[in-house]
């Protein structure tokens, strides 16, 4: 971590200090076994406090207050589509990780024609990003009042609320136009965006009546940015995004970044309370400098990208499409995936290059790293195999081979997922760290044959080249 | 003061101007009569637009009796009195002033030089620098930003099966890697080559540590830019063979020489002696005087291990570059992030072992099929490809890679397009200004091609302006790069009006 000067940096508070707060009787109902291994998740945010059922008031209040992040988290929407942004502690996902996933927003506008609207609506519902068993979509639709006409406006979010669950961001600088439009949909906790030095009072007031969130928008400005948030916040108006403004130009798109970098780190680091929000890009600024849509599309996508790596809260886009989507959705949700939660892959037995009952099945652990750099090279060598992802908690085989545990989790797995049905032949190969378990396991798995594979992942490929043929054969099984 | 006004049909403004007077009795009368006509206007249905703010109540959508107004205004108790019940006030903006965020970081990244000219000893047109940060990336607001990231196209010396969006740019030299660079260079502008000799994949063709070099010594004769030579069977011995015998063949030219299968022990004893075959690598790179890359996919401890060797062996510290372990989008490229990112941390603290700069092959993204397959619910299969090798360059440029190696001739030109509006260079070329431009070739503006166009702005017989296509902000960015810097570099209108004007 670079802490070179910290000023006011308020130090978290300790596992110990939150066990203080917990109920203390083990329970167990939150899945750990006792209550300072949730107060150790709660620590580092793989869990909330409030997935503790047991908790008093009292106790709930205490907690909350200890593990309030230095950003505020921001609800957008209602319901089950609701997005929660913000509460962001560090600058980069190694020192704890992100938690405020960016919402990914497109865009419609009030000067289409009600056809072209709904036409519209329907394509960016349907886009898609579909990751093994999860499917994303988009997250919020904003709304451009394009045509500065209050009444238009207000027709236009009417329509699209009725078309649409998705968190809404009326987007205008005109306070009469959002004043209207909001009134619409003040029961779905839209987003107005936005407040600027010009219009801000106004726009207070707004908020104030409908209680809903605003972004403030002042461009390249923090000054004016900070002294906005902080006379909402006075007046009571604490749920707020922080636009510094997207600019994309030679020379300026370096200040797009330095200004959001500037102020994350204001936030989570010199804890600088008029600036700690969720901050919000828009990457659609891109387009107007490009001239060509497809080429339009791509730059936004490539720059959407950029900020999403950097843990940006909200981004509004202009071209819906499932090819930039899909690409942008995995990195969000490696970005912003718990670093200490990746560690985990569903265990199960995954195909790769298409094999058939005689291809060769290896076993790996549910270590991410592990089978991180086993699938890819499996990818890679285009062999046709089976992976076996065996359940070891996360953890590595290195660290399983020590316990004495591989293998009844070997056997538990093979069971489990049924590995007897996908192959003819009955010839496991596991990492060389566990040769020593080798008569364990055949102990527990009588009908199979354990073969040591190769110690490292880049020698797969030429193993099973060599090897495997002939490892049939030896079986009995001719090709 | 009081002001009746009708500022135009069906509006009215009473405007009371504040001072800063106690408020009086008659006042404060005033002020609750005010506020009571506001309240019955708020419940009458169908009246819209009442505003009450603080100090004034607009009135929209009717016609009030002006007359009357101004005259019950008349009647009004005396200005001075009036001017006092202005109460609640308007909210005034809190003043705030933005601190800058500024650190002081006590080490930096090393510059690494890759090419030597005649005068260096090599043949080399001329010499890139890499690297250089001396704070995380992208803080441009408390130092310099490090050189301007190299983009090295990735050359096959044997067709690894290009799906048919690289074919495109490909097809005709996948089977020659002399064709296939020069290409890179003279059509597509490469200011290096990574030339990566995967035929020599002992489970593959396996061709001879001789043959690989006689590849890469008519690569060099072909081409005059930097080069990069890998090896990454997944056979240490093999590449190890290899690469010696290219630092040979390549003496004096300083180029990066890739190994891509060094293993280490899993548990590493200190003072433990690593296989001989890294030390064999670290010794060519010294005596013919290249640069190494020392590649731990996502082991941090491992890359130090290495550095340490290296040095150890006397290949000197600015003759190494660190390859994190180039992942997709998809494949863990977050764990690739959090590997740059704690290099970084490491690195800008002094620690030495840290301090190489980063190369990262965002290319590797065509290893996996969401870049290439025909699937249809992922979209149309092309631009995905480009979107996916693109994205991974961002991933690894926002996390501070120094040297990238792609593959997707769309990409580069965007990322060369990304980092021209980072670092802002004169634009002095046809292809340079060309990534500017639309490149649709609609003719609008009178040529055939927007290369044409492109050709005679740099001549000066054109103006970007002809330009159909690209809006004032496109002419914007052009303007600037053709001659930089073109202040002010940020102005807020430029974003301002989004809402409003997006295409």
């Amino acid at each position: 971590m670079i802490r070179m000067a910290e000023k006011g940096k308020e130090v978290r508070a300790s596992p110990m200090e939150l066990m203080k707060h917990l109920p203390g009787e083990d329970c167990g109902e939150c899945g750990f076994d006792t209550c300072f291994e949730f107060a150790l998740a709660i620590f580092d945010r793989r869990k909330r406090y409030d997935e503790c059922t047991k908790l008093n008031d009292a106790q709930k209040k205490a907690l909350a207050k200890l593990l309030a992040p230095p950003m505020r988290e921001v609800v957008l929407g209602v319901g089950e589509h609701a997005r929660r942004i913000g509460g962001e502690e560090v600058m980069t996902r190694e020192e704890l990780g992100f938690f405020g996933k960016t919402v990914i927003a497109y865009d419609v506008w009030d000067t289409m024609s009600e056809e072209r609207l709904r036409d519209r609506l329907k394509e960016i519902h349907e886009i898609k990003a579909v990751k093994v068993k999860e499917a994303f979509g988009v997250d919020a639709i904003a709304v451009r009042n394009v045509s500065d006409d209050p009444k238009k406006f207000k027709e236009t979010v009417k329509i699209v609320a009725e078309q649409t669950d998705l968190p809404l961001i009326l987007c205008s600088f005109n306070p009469k136009a959002l004043r209207a439009a909001v009134e619409i949909v003040k029961d779905k906790r839209p987003l107005l965006y936005a407040a600027t030095k010009d219009n801000w009072a106004d726009v207070l007031e707004i908020a104030k009546k409908y209680d809903v969130p605003v972004a403030i928008f002042s461009p390249n400005d923090l000054d004016t940015l900070g002294a906005i948030a902080k006379t909402f916040a006075k007046n009571g108006v604490e749920d707020l995004v922080l636009d510094p403004g997207t600019f994309t130009e030679p020379g300026s798109l370096l200040q797009t970044f330095c200004n959001l970098i500037m102020l994350r780190r204001a936030c989570v680091e010199d804890r600088v309370k008029e600036v700690s929000y969720p901050t919000m890009a828009v990457p659609a600024t891109i387009t107007t400098t490009v001239g060509d849509r497809k080429k339009a599309a791509q730059f936004e996508t490539m720059l959407a990208n950029a900020l999403i790596t950097k843990g940006i809260n909200l981004v509004i886009l202009h071209y819906p499409n499932t090819w930039g989507f899909f690409p942008m959705v995995m990195l969000r949700e490696s970005i912003f995936k718990h670093p200490k939660a990746e560690e985990k892959v569903d265990p199960g037995i995954y195909e790769f290059n298409e094999p058939d009952e005689l291809s060769p099945v290896l076993v790996t652990t549910n270590y991410t790293m592990t089978y991180g750099v086993v699938s890819s090279e499996l990818e890679r060598i285009k062999v046709p195999c089976w992976l076996l992802v065996v359940d070891t908690g996360g953890l590595s085989l290195d660290t399983v081979a020590g316990t004495g545990e591989w293998p009844d989790m070997l056997e538990e797995a093979v069971e489990e997922f049924k590995v007897a049905e996908k192959v003819k032949h009955r010839i496991l190969i596991v990492g060389q760290v566990v040769a020593e378990y080798k008569e364990d396991m055949e102990e527990v798995l009588p009908d199979w044959k354990i073969i040591i594979g190769p110690k490292d992942s880049t020698e797969i490929g030429p193993f099973l080249k060599e090897k495997w043929k002939e490892l049939l054969k030896e079986s009995g099984i001719e090709v | 003061m009081v002001k009746a006004m009708s500022e135009e049909k069906k509006k009215l403004k009473v405007k009371l101007k504040k001072k800063e007077e106690a408020p009086s009795a008659e006042g404060e009368e005033l002020f609750k009569l005010l506020s009571k006509i506001a309240k019955l206007l708020d419940g009458v249905e169908g009246l819209k637009g009442v505003e009450i703010e603080a100090d004034e109540i607009i009135i929209e959508g009717v016609t009030p009796p002006l007359e009357l107004l101004s005259a019950a205004l008349q009647a009004a108790p005396a200005p001075a009195a009036a001017e006092a019940v202005a109460a609640p006030p308007k909210p005034e903006l809190e003043a705030f002033k933005f601190e800058k965020p500024v650190r002081s970081y006590v080490g930096k990244f090393e510059e690494v030089k890759i090419g030597a000219t005649k005068e260096e000893g090599g043949t080399r047109a001329f010499t890139l620098t890499v690297g250089g940060s001396e704070t995380p990336a992208m803080h441009a607001f408390e130092g310099q930003l490090p050189h301007r990231p190299v983009i090295a196209h990735l050359v096959f010396d044997e067709d690894p099966g290009l799906p048919e969006t690289l074919l495109k740019y490909y097809g005709d030299v996948k089977d020659d890697p002399v064709a296939w660079a020069r290409k890179c260079v003279e059509e597509f502008g490469a200011k290096m080559i990574f030339l990566d000799l995967r035929s020599t994949d002992p489970h593959g063709t396996n061709r001879s540590a001789e043959d690989a070099a006689k590849t890469v010594k008519a690569v060099l004769e072909a081409v005059n830019v930097p080069l990069a030579v890998c090896a990454r069977s997944g056979d240490m011995k093999k590449d190890v063979e290899v690469l010696k015998k290219v630092a040979e063949v390549a003496a004096g030219e300083n180029i990066v020489l890739y190994c891509g299968s060094i293993t280490l022990p899993a548990i590493l004893a200190a003072g433990e002696a690593l296989a001989e075959e890294i030390y064999e690598y670290f010794r060519a790179a010294k005596e013919y005087g290249h640069v190494i890359v020392t590649y731990q996919p996502l082991n941090l401890p491992g890359i130090a291990v290495l550095n340490k060797a290296a040095m150890e062996t006397g290949v000197p510290k600015n003759k190494i570059l660190i390859d994190p372990g180039s992942v997709a989008i998809g494949y863990a490229v977050e764990m690739a992030v959090s590997a740059m990112d704690a290099i970084y941390n490491k690195a800008l603290i002094g620690d030495e072992s840290y301090q190489m700069p980063l190369l990262y092959i965002p290319a590797n993204a065509w290893m996996y099929r969401e870049c290439y397959d025909d699937v249809e619910e992922w979209g149309d299969t092309e631009q995905r490809g480009h979107a996916w090798e693109l994205g991974t360059a961002m991933a690894a440029l926002m996390s501070g890679a120094h040297l990238l190696v792609m593959l997707d001739q769309y990409a580069i030109e965007a990322v060369e397009n990304f980092l021209d509006r980072l670092y802002m260079p004169k634009i002095e070329s046809v292809r340079e200004l060309l990534r500017h431009l639309p490149g649709s070739n609609c003719k609008a503006c009178g040529f055939e091609m927007c290369k044409e166009l492109a050709d005679a702005v740099l001549k000066g017989e054109a103006d970007v302006d002809k330009c159909q296509r690209l809006g004032d902000a496109g002419k914007r960015v052009v303007r600037r790069l053709l001659s930089p810097p073109s202040p002010p570099a940020v102005e807020p209108e430029e974003v301002a009006s989004w809402i409003k004007e997006l295409p």
